[in-house]
């Protein structure tokens, strides 16, 4: 008997009876079971070493009895690590006549085989070092031996014991011979070809499998059930290639190395395939993962002390179990694919129960079998996967083509985009070109326009001085013509008291009209210099820089101010205050254009007070009042005023040019901007503004001397 | 007879008082003067009986001399009520409609026709 899977599969259903034939020597065999016949009844042993044990006419019957097919634990009485022999005296009956035999053997040790007396085979080492033995004693080739019916022969063994690890399981027997005919031979080493080709295909295959899912996993890490499969794969490669190996290994020292990993490997594959599973489906199955470790672990220990068969298909059906389990809750789910992953469960279940009630099918059939069995899971979930993949990948390159043709649209949108702009840029370009020639033509425009508005205002200022000028001229000429007309009564009068000798009286009245004579001299020069303000104020250019008295120029200006206004608006009227600080230095000023100054603040003084005055109550009493003073180094004249005052929000701009609270033409929104001109950059001086709303307003101009 | 003036222009005294000097020298005019109307309205207040004509300019700084005359007209209207004359240097229809409307018995322009206003006078006093 080979060992491979299949048969060991076939060992858990069908109970091996090692029957204890309690038969006369020789052994007589006449019949030829089904497996050939199997030499384990009848056997001598000793634990020394001879050569004539060899012979077949030495007289064995004082040794004791012993199984040789049993693993060596078993067989307590080979004690001790010396060179013994094995004998067995048998012969065939006539049932199985005169014929060839097919001599196979295998051990867990090294021997010489003797047929009646001749040597057989000599296989390894034998030593009665123990360390010095090399068990020879799996594959072994097999031999033709032709045995004649009826004849007794005998089979003597001499061996040499290895012991290797620690094991205490069945599966390696101590020495294990079978006979069998020619076309037994050759039926079984059909099936162990076939055999072969099945383990070829499915190391293949899980191979491929193992590279496949890898390569996925390497490609897509996030599909962890790729890496779980392959795990699986590749455990069951090396399964497999152990399986294929167990047919070519002799040196039973590495037949081991092989033999085990077969079953423990293919066992673990299961854990990672139910770990697939469970990643597949989303399903959790940690504590499950703990528990299917624990039962690995508890095979494990079985396998290697107990036996291998039993825990092994146990845990083989156990986790067979929870992976058809899974894939059941799975499909209740609606799971995505569960279907292809249970189909192949359900192909490998049918696969499997012909085994599992134990109909008995030919050898082919058997491996055929024992492929789909494997095959049908892992294709199931190797399909299942590559269905993920192809779908997810389809998936991908249908969103791929959404993205190419999103970013083609967007690609043609942004060169639309891109023209659009560059049009709009050209087109932009072009206008502020057009603008900046407007800009420029509206500049110089605006540049004239100002000469003109300072021009205008001007004018306008002097406009409203006409009705001022007109009453200040009138006021001296007033006087003028009266104290003239009284003086020519005087002198009349003053004749006469000359004619009537009256000297005293005479001279009395002389002197009154000398008196007047001064006052008609002193208006006529209140006149003229009215007349020369004037003068100098209309005038355009800019004037030259004279000492001149403030005190006089800001009294003239009020007076002109307020006359100006008076002669507008007949009910207008305002006290006057003035205090002016006596013997001020004169200072060198642009008299005119303070001039203008003083007059812009006394008409916004004016103008501040009337309005005031058109919503207070009759208790109201306009003032304005104006204040020369010295400052340090400079002259200071405040004009204040207890007008409608200026509100926060407009301070900083009323020295805006064009800046103007009055209705539209009533302000040319220039007065204070030029006043600033004139005092800061023309004159080096200042103009402060204390204001509360409502209440008054005061301008302090502070000239320099 | 006792006239106020008021004027803000100070030489408007000394002209008065030459004008009418024969008058005062034959005690038959007194002249008093007031700067302002508020100053006129003080001097009122103490000599109101004694003033017999009021010469009130109209165009004044503070109190105007029409303000002046609604003043006077309010506060010293027990009988016999003094005269009031407005003179103005503007001889518009606008300063005579509001002298005349506040109550001005007469209304002179500037520059002052003495002879006219000593002819205005006499007929006053007569």
């Amino acid at each position: 008997m080979k060992l491979n899977l299949f048969q060991l599969l076939c060992a858990l259903f069908i109970t091996v009876s090692f029957t204890a034939r309690a038969q006369l020597k020789p052994v007589a065999y006449d019949a030829m079971p089904e497996d050939g016949i199997t030499l384990d009844t009848g056997w001598r042993y000793s634990l020394e070493d001879k050569s004539q044990f060899a012979q077949p006419a030495f007289n064995d019957a004082s040794w004791g009895s012993i199984n040789p097919t049993k693993p060596l634990y078993n067989l307590p009485q080979l004690k001790g690590d010396k060179i013994g022999w094995l004998r067995l005296r048998f012969k065939t009956g006539t049932k199985l006549g005169s014929r060839p035999y097919i001599y196979s053997m295998w051990h867990s040790a090294a021997t010489e085989v003797y047929l009646d007396g001749k040597l057989l085979s000599k296989y390894g080492k034998l030593s009665n070092n123990p360390a010095e033995v090399v068990p020879i004693g799996m594959n072994l080739p097999d031999q033709e031996i032709y045995l004649t019916q009826g004849d007794e022969h005998v089979l003597a063994i001499r061996f040499a014991l290895w012991r290797g690890p620690v094991v205490r399981s069945n599966w390696i027997n101590f020495c294990f011979i079978t006979l069998s005919s020619t076309n037994q031979f050759l039926e079984v080493s059909k099936a162990i070809h076939k055999g072969n080709h099945v383990y070829i295909v499915l190391t293949s295959v899980f191979f491929l499998l193992s590279l496949l899912h890898l390569a996925f996993y390497r490609y897509d890490p996030t599909q962890r059930a790729n890496l779980f499969f392959a795990v699986y794969a590749i455990s069951s490669t090396v399964g497999f290639f152990c399986v294929i190996m167990q047919e070519e290994v002799q040196d039973v020292r590495i037949w081991m190395f092989v033999y085990l990993p077969a079953f423990l490997t293919t066992l673990m594959g299961g854990i990672w395939i139910i770990k697939a599973l469970g990643n597949l489906f989303s399903l959790r199955i940690k504590w499950l993962e703990i528990v299917l470790w624990c039962i690995y672990a508890i095979v494990l220990v079985l396998i290697i002390f107990w036996q291998v068969d039993t825990p092994f298909f146990i845990g083989l059906i156990i986790f067979g179990l929870i992976e058809i389990g899974l894939t059941i809750k799975a499909l209740r789910m609606k799971k995505r694919g569960a279907g292809i992953v249970a189909f192949g469960f359900a192909v490998s279940v049918t696969a499997v129960a012909p085994f599992l009630v134990g109909i008995t099918i030919g050898n082919l059939t058997h491996q055929i079998l024992i492929l789909i069995e494997f095959l049908a899971p892992a294709l199931g979930i190797s399909l299942y996967l590559a269905r993920e993949f192809a779908l997810d990948s389809s998936l991908l390159r249908e969103k791929l083509v959404q993205v190419e043709t999103l970013s083609e649209q967007n690609l043609a949108q942004e060169q639309e985009k891109q023209q659009l702009l560059a049009r709009q840029n050209d087109s932009l370009e072009s206008q502020v070109a057009e603008r900046t020639t407007a800009l420029q033509k509206s500049l110089i425009d605006l540049r004239s326009a100002q000469t003109q508005l300072i021009q205008s205002e001007k004018m306008a200022s002097l406009g409203e001085l006409t009705a001022g000028i007109a009453h200040e001229i009138q006021n001296p000429l007033n006087f003028v013509n009266n104290f003239s007309d009284v003086n020519r009564e005087m002198i009349d009068e003053l004749k006469e008291e000359l004619k009537a000798g009256n000297i005293d009286e005479a001279l009395v009245i002389a002197n009154d009209i000398q008196q007047n004579e001064e006052k008609i001299i002193q208006h006529g020069k209140r006149a003229d210099n009215i007349v020369k303000g004037m003068l100098q104020h209309s005038r355009s250019n800019t004037g030259e820089r004279q000492l001149s008295n403030i005190n006089t120029l800001a009294d003239e200006f009020l007076k002109l101010s307020y006359h100006g206004l008076r002669a507008k608006d007949k009910t207008f009227n305002a006290g006057l205050s003035t205090s002016f600080e006596e013997g001020l230095p004169p200072i060198n000023i642009v008299s005119q254009d303070i001039g203008r100054v003083l007059l812009n603040l006394f008409n916004n003084a004016f103008y501040a007070v009337n309005q005031k005055k058109k919503v207070a109550n009759a208790d109201y009493k306009p003032e304005v009042s104006v204040t020369t003073s010295r400052g340090d180094g400079c002259v200071v004249v405040t004009v204040r005023d207890n007008g409608i005052g200026i509100p926060n929000e407009i301070k900083d701009k009323i020295m805006q040019p064009f800046f103007t609270t009055k209705p539209s033409g009533e302000g040319t929104g220039l007065g204070l901007s030029l006043s600033y001109d004139i005092v800061v950059k023309g004159h080096g001086g200042n103009i402060e503004i204390l204001s509360q709303n409502g209440v008054y307003t005061q301008f302090v101009v502070t000239l320099p001397i | 007879m006792k006239i106020l003036v008021v004027d803000d222009e100070a030489d408007v005294q000394p002209l008065f008082l030459q004008c009418f000097r024969k008058e005062i020298r034959e005690h038959e005019i007194e002249f008093d003067f007031a700067l302002s109307g508020e100053e006129a309205l003080v001097y009122l207040k103490e000599k109101h009986s004694e003033v017999v004509l009021i010469l009130s300019d109209i165009n004044m700084p503070g109190m105007s001399g029409i303000d002046l005359l609604s003043r006077i007209r309010h506060d010293y209207n027990v009988p016999p009520p003094p005269v009031v004359m407005m003179i103005t240097a503007y001889g518009d229809e606008e300063n005579h409609r509001q002298a005349i409307e506040n109550g001005a018995n007469d209304f002179l322009t500037k520059p002052l026709d003495f002879n006219l206003l000593k002819e205005k006078l006499k007929t006053l006093l007569a």
